[in-house]
């Protein structure tokens, strides 16, 4: 788990970069620093299913989305107007693109579902999810700030679910019996 | 000179392709289609004109890939010269939809910089004149 967690947080950082060279020229730069504001700001977040499950969300208020967007579109944007929701969806599509294209490096595959953006003040990504990993980076550069959260868990089917729990009971089991025979 | 039709459900994104096309000198006009249904109309009363097809994969109501499929088997239009340009990179993806279109013409996976985009499109335009 932990090697996988290393590979997918590179492949994260790697996508991030792609990303927003591509659009807006620039490469982002990471900061160890909280960047929770009190201004109103948005979260695009798109899922996944397949060998793993879950969902990658992109955060930032509503100044640095604009930010962002003027520059995607070389013009000025003074508004949280529609331009701005589409682009940072975008944005998050094309990272969560990246990565699905970089995990050829590792033997895991995903489908890719439809960003959904929220609006809201204060807002944080949280997950407390059992079985759940959750990959945050935080960026901070020419004044924009946001963080991109990957969340996510090694996929199961029912049959392997039902395999490993078997397996697991068939263990328990011989440790009971064990403990009843050394009596 | 040959019509540009741009594909994509998100308008930022066709705002973005066609920055680019402009930046890059191509004069030619310009038409949207926000998903596969408005692109087939939209091909089917300017057929004559369009001279190349950018296309995105995911979009609602019909896909870039059945949209692809679709022009495919008609001959009027089947031999437009159409470029994916799409998060959907993989090979697994490109074999797919060369699959379903076996003319395609170019794939460009984003994100995408503006020379990848020129780099493909130009020949293709100056071709069609």
């Amino acid at each position: 788990m932990d090697d996988l967690n290393q590979q997918l947080t590179e492949i994260l950082k790697a996508s991030v970069v792609d990303a927003f060279q591509a659009t807006i020229g620039l490469k982002p730069e990471i900061t160890e620093d909280s960047i929770l504001s009190d201004d109103a700001c948005i979260i695009s977040s798109i899922g996944f299913t397949g060998t793993l499950d879950g969902s990658c969300s992109i955060c930032l208020s509503y100044a640095s989305a604009q930010k962002i967007v003027s520059r995607m579109l070389q013009i000025d944007i003074e508004d949280m107007n529609e331009d701005v929701i589409d682009g940072i969806s975008e944005q998050i599509n094309m990272i969560i693109g990246g990565m699905k294209m970089k995990l050829v490096e590792t033997d895991h595959t995903f489908e890719i579902s439809i960003p959904t953006t929220i609006k809201g003040n204060r807002m944080v990504i949280l997950s407390d999810f059992s079985h759940t990993t959750m990959i945050t980076i935080n960026y901070s550069f020419d004044d924009i700030q946001f963080s991109v959260s990957f969340l996510y868990k090694i996929h199961k089917d029912k049959e392997q679910e039902a395999l490993e729990k078997q397996k697991a009971r068939a263990e328990a089991m011989a440790k009971l019996s064990q403990l009843v025979d050394g009596d | 000179m040959k019509k540009i039709l741009v594909v994509d459900d998100s308008g930022v994104q066709r705002k973005m392709i066609i920055q680019i096309i402009k930046k890059a000198g191509f004069d030619n006009e310009i038409l949207e289609a926000a998903d596969g249904n408005q692109a087939i109309e939209t091909l089917a009363a300017n057929f004559q004109d369009v001279g190349i097809v950018l296309c995105d994969w995911n979009m609602p109501n019909m896909s870039g890939l059945e949209f692809i499929e679709a022009v495919a088997k008609v001959p009027a239009v089947a031999s437009i010269p159409i470029v994916m340009v799409t998060t959907e990179g993989t090979d697994e993806k490109i074999a797919e939809a060369k699959a379903a279109n076996p003319n395609l013409a170019g794939y460009i996976p984003k994100p995408f910089t503006p020379d990848q985009l020129k780099e493909t499109v130009a020949p293709i335009l100056s071709a069609a004149g």
